[in-house]
């Protein structure tokens, strides 16, 4: 019954209008095809979206039990073992093991003055500050050194700069921790800050962002008679802002979540920092334990409000090495 | 007195213009210039160079000194020079289990069975040992190894090899980054593979993969170690209840920390994988769906070998990390029960000065064997999996 052929032949010998002559079966059968396909894909789209969800749970849950566990824990006495998973009550029966209680916002407080939460935080923040500053500045210096400079033994000192990143910090803890205690560094901003004021990574991506500056503007300098001081504050730092943001990023977290030297050199509460407190807290009793939770949460915000706000600068900071071309 | 600029750029050969711009004033000679010009640049490289001086370089070989050496407690400026002894003690006493054949036998099949596997990476590719599947050999391998690694773990097998302190905790270091470097990766890739579509919203599951790269060490301890805790904790919820504590059981203490090291390097996984997905240029995989290959076919044809620079990064970076791990142990287990966590990184902070049982010969020689580790991994990188990686 359907003519499709030879009609559709004669349309495209005309060129004109494409009515497609096909039987009413046909575009039934289409129809049904077309609204299976798209129930199917409706049905592979939720499949995704399932997977997306079931995969980030992974990460949500502990971070939603952490902070749930932080508001469900009387300060003083557990009230309940274990605490429940919902910051607010349910209706008996079988709710009732989830049920938690109000909220403490209390271990916030808590946890920021008896913890020390608050005290640990100025720490933390002054000792990431200076080396935050320190890296950027000592990194800028020595990749503008490197790629725009010419001196003896450049490739070596380069090849030397590198291989500070070969060389694990375990390694160096028995003689930093004398060298620190000798100069009298130990428990003090200084100690903490002072060996990590340089870093061959940021020596690394400090180079690779001054090397991509144009010729032309090399030889516009050249002419305008600028010093390499002057060139570098002028010129060279404004372009490479993109890296040195990625730098300033990875340095901060970096030196945020530092461990193992500032409970090396650090043995008195005073200047001690927010990951070490983490551990006290941790140790400290089981009656105080939404200290610890709170102050994990106390811990992390931060990171993750900055994470948020500058996700591209970090990414290109940690990929920096990773992928090639 | 000084050219004008014109002539003073004239007068650079061409060569030189390139790697440096003579932008100090014409005035002075060329050799001048040179002078101050490599002046400033030592200028510029001396803070650097003085931190690395001090806190990386003699460090490093301080720990030799302190191999060779001995301190005389009374007089602390005088060391004597006692040779070979003292790490001939640490590294060769109670190597192997004295109980019987079984430590030998197992320490020989180990051997061979690491022999094996990187001669088979070593051999020169013919003709026939395509991209994808050195890069399958290398994701076999290393699924193959993490399995063994959960079960050697498990088992405490490690008890039949080694009773060396030294050894152990280089043999329990060993069975964490087995632990930990394939699941990251494989991790990392589900969910740089699944954050890859082009769906509404996807920015948002791709924040929330990322954001575990903010949470450090101590954090992520903190979070599971109270989690895990059986009186606080959610095992209950999970229907389970323990007598004591994970991290006071040896079966599950060292998974349990290489769980929580797992969970806080997804993000950074997922990162570093997502990088390297969007390297993979569309085109190709859209002139392979039009020849009609399926999804999967493309995807370990195509996608995973054009991954294979940043799969072999992952391994290295992952590798490396995982000897230096040392914060969730404190935090969790303090390299308990007994030693069944103690890490490399673990073993040199114990006998540190400010550890539980300082022996700074013990430490040197745990110290030099780590960064030899770390030697070893980067060069087995570089002159070997380097060749094997297929640059696009």
């Amino acid at each position: 019954m359907p003519e499709a052929p030879d009609d559709q032949t004669e349309d495209e010998l005309a060129g004109g209008k494409t009515a497609a002559v096909v039987s009413d079966e046909a575009v039934a059968l289409a129809e049904l095809q077309a609204s299976r396909l798209r129930r199917g894909r409706r049905w592979r789209l939720l499949g995704r979206y399932l997977v997306l969800t079931l995969l980030s749970l992974l990460v949500l849950i502990p971070i939603y039990m952490t902070v749930v566990s932080s508001l469900l824990i009387a300060p003083g006495q557990l009230t309940r073992q274990p605490p429940g998973l919902l910051p607010f009550g349910l209706p008996g029966g079988w709710f009732e093991r989830f049920t938690g209680g109000p909220p403490q916002w209390d271990s916030y407080s808590e946890a920021w003055s008896n913890g020390n939460m608050g005290l640990y935080m100025r720490n933390s923040a002054i000792v990431t500050a200076i080396i935050v500053v320190g890296q950027v500045i000592t990194s800028v210096l020595a990749g503008y050194a490197f790629a725009l400079l010419e001196f003896p033994l450049k490739r070596t000192l380069f090849v030397v700069f590198l291989a500070t990143m070969m060389v694990p910090f375990e390694v160096t803890i028995l003689t930093n921790l004398t060298t620190i205690t000798d100069l009298g560094w130990f428990d003090t901003y200084t100690g903490l800050a002072v060996p990590f004021l340089a870093t061959g990574f940021g020596a690394f991506l400090l180079r690779q962002a001054f090397l991509q500056i144009p010729q032309d503007l090399k030889d516009a300098a050249v002419v305008d008679g600028y010093g390499h001081v002057r060139f570098l504050l002028r010129v060279a730092v404004p372009l490479a802002r993109p890296m040195i943001a990625a730098l300033t990023v990875f340095s901060f977290l970096a030196a945020w979540n530092q461990y193992l030297w500032p409970l090396l050199a650090t043995a008195d509460e005073d200047r001690r920092t927010v990951q070490i407190g983490l551990k006290f807290l941790k140790e400290a009793d089981l009656a105080s334990i939404n200290q610890a939770f709170a102050g994990t949460v106390i811990a992390v915000v931060p990171l993750l409000v900055l994470f948020v706000m500058f996700q591209k600068q970090l990414i290109r900071g940690l990929t920096a090495g990773a992928v090639k071309g | 007195m000084s050219q004008p600029p014109d002539e003073a750029v004239a007068e650079v050969p061409p060569e030189e213009a390139q790697d440096e711009p003579v932008l100090e004033q014409a005035g002075r000679s060329k050799r001048q210039q040179r002078v101050r010009e490599a002046l400033l640049a030592y200028a510029f490289l001396a803070p650097a160079a003085v931190v690395f001086g001090v806190f990386v370089f003699y460090p490093f070989l301080k720990n030799f000194d302190l191999v060779l050496y001995r301190a005389n407690p009374n007089f602390p400026e005088r060391t004597t020079y006692r040779g070979l002894d003292e790490p001939r003690r640490i590294l060769f006493d109670d190597v192997i289990w004295s109980d019987g054949p079984w430590g030998l036998l197992a320490v020989s099949a180990l051997v061979l069975l690491v022999a094996a596997l990187v001669r088979r990476l070593v051999r020169r590719p013919s003709r026939r040992s395509q991209p994808w599947a050195v890069t399958r050999y290398v994701l076999v391998v290393a699924l193959v190894l993490g399995a063994a690694g959960v079960v050697v773990s498990l088992n405490r097998l490690r008890h039949l090899m080694v009773e060396n302190d030294v050894w152990d905790s280089l043999w329990i270091t060993v069975i964490f980054t087995l632990m930990t470097v394939p699941a990251g990766i494989f991790l990392g890739l589900a969910l740089a593979v699944a954050a890859h579509q082009r769906l509404r919203g996807i920015s948002i599951y791709r924040t929330v993969f990322a954001s575990t790269v903010t949470t450090s060490v101590a954090v992520a301890a903190v979070v599971f170690g109270t989690l895990f805790n059986p009186q606080i904790g959610w095992l209950p919820y999970l229907g389970i209840d323990l007598a004591r504590p994970l991290t006071d059981d040896p079966t599950w203490a060292l998974p349990l920390v290489a769980f929580v090291t797992v969970w806080q390097n997804m993000g950074f996984a997922f990162i570093v994988m997502s990088a390297g997905l969007q390297a993979v240029p569309d085109d190709v995989l859209e002139a392979a769906k039009v020849d009609g290959a399926r999804a999967w076919r493309r995807f370990w044809r195509i996608t995973v070998p054009l991954l294979s620079p940043t799969i072999f990064f992952s391994v290295v970076v992952g590798t490396i990390m995982a000897f230096q791990a040392f914060g969730q142990v404190d935090i969790l287990t303090r390299g308990g029960p007994g030693r069944d966590t103690q890490v490399l990184a673990y073993a040199i902070y114990d006998s540190s000065l400010r550890g539980t049982e300082p022996d700074p010969s013990r430490a040197a020689v745990l110290s030099i064997l780590l960064f030899l580790v770390t030697l070893m991994v980067t060069i087995f990188q570089t002159r070997i999996l380097e060749k094997r990686v297929h640059y696009a």
